[in-house]
């Protein structure tokens, strides 16, 4: 009888349908413990999202479907508010009664110091088992950890600088918004809102006194006034790590700060707008009375939706985009995938936290939630067109826009706002109240870039 | 608490017997309490010592713990040493910070105390629907401040907003946006501030203008005193202690506010309304600076503790006379 080693065929026969049943066995014993981990005893699952944004709508739909698969679960919400979201709610989602899914915007100092403190579960699960990664495709890079792992998921993709319009004002102020959509100067953008100011409407409606809103401008034009590999570097440099090759005190970053201001002094905002909420410039678009309003995508599921309803808006917007700041340039949306959600380490029903997160960035829950209760752009490319035509009119005019536009991610989304957007937003206030200049702006954002290089985040 | 102890003193058996506690009507004189009347004071202030503790002495301890240590919200904390006071006073933004806090807060004050002494003096005096105007005055103060914020500052809204409509009828137009602006957002916020505070100081120096004498009102103006006059030399005077009570209280509370002013600008335009609490919120919450903002935090408290103790010690000498 042949031997391998020593041992006849027969018993290498044995030995291996004796490993291959031991295998199996063990195979089906861890999955056995997976399954016994979602067991159906009653569970009860906190869910957090931010008050008044498309998660409100698109949460509870998940919810509802979710717990339609599985009877033993029931979920409730915690809501926490936008100012928050990137703040204390830190200690909120380290706390003993952490929600089971917590709400991390990825460029907040929440998601990088948990992250570094290891207070988030692995969710890499999702990413590779249940292969987000590939259905997202290229995005899916910014969620992967230094580690190796995934701590955060997505809910929509929201475009940034979508300046709705207002087709009747606009019409009324005998002014044109370019059939490309794409404002080709400043000075163009400037005389349609002073034809709607002329007109008795107000220009270009904005929250001007939110930590965010004026900041979203600058995103949306300095990368048509910087190189691909400058934006690059401003998207990293914020660490030791990365070389510092482009200064915020170089032209480009100056020029586009520089048009920012060009915009003020044309008075293109509407009148106070320094001392206005997002809600109110919302309020005043709705209402039909200023000519543009500069959004999100998101916004269709929810103000535009809500006022729309409540028949305070009485009609379709159209949208455009804001110019370059060299002319002949134009800007582009600004994807964002930053609206993500974790499973922070103290929650205490984590694998069904996780499973529900699965769920929620499956093609199905990101229908059923994301596309239908928040009208918003999934973050999954695999999703059948026939669910994809779900989508409101307008939001699929956006997305047929960026197929035709390929979009830049904004500065502020990719940097973490300790570094970028609480920075600047201020001083950008400052400079449109005319108390510092272009310049100066420049040199205090770059004096925060070098004092964050030096002593960590 | 002294005429209670000074009260057990004069009844109780002989000194043997008694405990010791040091008063302070005069320096170096001693209250006496017998044995089961101090057990029994124990037992009531002991919860009352264990609730300061807990509530402010252990947040005190960690405050200052936390000044001195780098700490991003997470995590165990890393010594640092004055780094956190060194940073806070080379950053420039602090004696901004402490500007506007002080402008606001004084502001604030003066107007609540100047505008509530003669609130209190004209409804003592008899004013006619005073009783009315005790209730309607009190109401700002019961509504919630970011309700109030929110409400003052959609009223302030340029064409929308109530104050521009008014503004309007009388011709002065509707643009006006005064919190739009760096040099002025501040302004709305101390009259907002105002309106709101007003009513408590009002109350409690009626009361005080109530206590007046009326022997004291009355020979006054039997010697010729006319309102101005007697408002000015008689219920002033009077009124003092409580005066310079109610304005250090009052101050404190504006040091510390926090609502009012998020609610309306978040501190902004820019820098233009950030006052110190605002700072230190943004230094631990958006910079996740936590030690920072304890800094700060420390700061403001060591100087409220010694206003709050040259106001006590003002005040006092102010009765005394």
């Amino acid at each position: 009888m042949q031997k391998i080693f020593g041992i006849t065929r027969k018993k290498v026969a044995g030995i291996s349908a004796l490993s291959l049943a031991a295998g199996v066995f063990i195979a089906g014993s861890s999955q056995t413990n997976a399954n016994a981990a979602l067991s159906s005893s009653p569970v009860k699952l906190v869910v957090q999202f931010e008050t008044g944004s498309s998660g409100q709508v698109i949460w509870p739909a998940v919810a509802s479907a979710f717990t339609k698969k599985h009877p033993n679960v029931t979920i409730e919400f915690a809501t926490v508010t936008n100012a928050a979201k990137g703040g204390s709610n830190l200690q909120v989602l380290i706390a003993d009664g952490a929600p089971d899914i917590g709400l991390v915007p990825l460029n907040s100092s929440v998601y990088t110091n948990m992250v570094a403190g290891k207070q988030l579960v692995d969710l890499s699960t999702i990413f590779e088992t249940a292969k987000l990664s590939s259905r997202m495709g290229p995005p899916a890079v910014a969620f992967k950890q230094a580690d190796g792992n995934y701590y955060a998921v997505p809910q929509a993709v929201q475009y940034y600088n979508v300046l709705w319009t207002n087709p009747g004002a606009i019409r009324a102020s005998k002014a044109v918004v370019p059939s490309t959509k794409k404002f080709a100067s400043i000075e163009s953008l400037i005389a349609l809102t002073n034809k709607c100011k002329k007109a008795g409407y107000e220009g270009l409606a904005i929250g001007g006194n939110s930590t965010f809103q004026v900041s979203w401008m600058l995103d949306a034009m300095l990368p048509t006034a910087v190189s691909a590999s400058e934006l690059d570097n401003m998207f990293k440099n914020f660490r030791a790590t990365t070389p510092l090759t482009a200064n915020y005190t170089d032209s480009g970053f100056v020029k586009t700060l520089t048009a920012l201001q060009t915009l003020g002094k044309a008075d293109i905002y509407q009148k106070g707008f320094l001392g206005q909420t997002p809600a109110q410039a919302q309020a005043l678009f709705a209402a039909g009375k200023s000519c543009m309003y500069l959004g999100i995508s998101g916004d269709v599921g929810t103000f535009i939706k809500a006022a729309t309803a409540a028949g305070t808006m009485n009609f379709t917007p159209g949208f455009a985009t804001l110019p370059g700041v060299v002319a002949g340039t134009s800007s582009t949306l600004t994807p964002f995938y930053g609206t993500a959600y974790g499973v922070p380490q103290k929650s205490k029903n984590q694998d069904w936290a996780i499973e529900l997160l699965k769920y929620f960035s499956s093609d199905e829950g990101q229908t059923v939630g994301t596309i239908k209760a928040g009208g918003a752009v999934p973050i999954s490319t695999t999703i059948k067109k026939a669910n994809l035509d779900l989508l409101p009119p307008l939001v699929k005019s956006i997305l047929d826009y960026v197929k035709r536009n390929p979009v830049k991610s904004g500065w502020t989304s990719e940097v973490p706002g300790s570094v970028s957007q609480a920075v600047i937003n201020p001083l950008i206030q400052q400079m449109l109240g005319g108390s510092l200049t272009p310049a100066e702006v420049a040199q205090k954002q770059q004096d925060r870039i070098l004092e964050v290089r030096k002593n960590g985040l | 608490m002294n005429s209670v102890f000074t009260k057990h003193a004069d009844v109780n058996p002989p000194s043997s017997r008694r405990i010791f506690l040091k008063g302070n009507v005069k320096k170096g004189k001693k209250i006496g309490l017998n044995r089961t009347n101090a057990r029994t004071a124990w037992v009531f202030l002991t919860p009352v010592f264990l609730l300061l503790f807990t509530f402010l002495t252990l947040p005190a301890i960690n405050s200052f713990r936390l000044s001195v240590s780098q700490w991003p919200g997470l995590g165990p904390l890393k010594y640092v040493g004055a780094d956190n006071f060194r940073k806070v006073f080379s950053e420039g933004k602090l004696s901004h910070s402490v500007f506007v806090t002080f402008f606001y807060s004084f502001s604030v004050s003066l107007l609540v105390v100047a505008m509530a002494a003669i609130m209190a003096s004209a409804v003592s005096s008899g004013i006619r629907g005073g009783k009315f105007m005790k209730v309607v005055w009190f109401f700002p103060g019961i509504a919630p401040p970011t309700a109030v914020a929110i409400f003052w500052s959609t009223s302030l809204q340029p064409y929308t907003g109530i104050v521009n409509a008014i503004l309007n009828t009388i011709g002065l137009g509707d643009e006006f946006a005064p919190l739009a602006s760096e040099e002025t957002a501040i302004y709305p916020i101390i009259l907002v501030s105002v309106w709101a505070s007003v009513g408590f100081a009002f109350l409690v120096l009626l009361g005080a203008t109530e206590s007046i004498p009326v022997s004291l009102r009355e020979a006054a103006f039997i010697d010729g005193a006319n309102v101005w006059q007697h408002f000015t030399k008689i219920t002033l005077p009077l009124i003092k202690p409580v005066l310079l009570t109610i304005f250090t209280l009052e101050f404190i509370w504006h040091v510390n506010g926090f609502t009012m002013i998020w609610a309306m600008t978040q501190g902004g335009p820019g820098f233009a309304t950030e006052i110190l609490p605002i700072y230190a919120y943004k230094e631990a919450f958006v910079f996740a600076r936590f030690g920072t903002a304890a800094a700060i935090s420390v700061l403001v408290g060591i100087f409220l503790v010694i206003l709050g103790a040259l106001s006590t010690r003002l005040s006092r000498s102010g009765q005394l006379e």
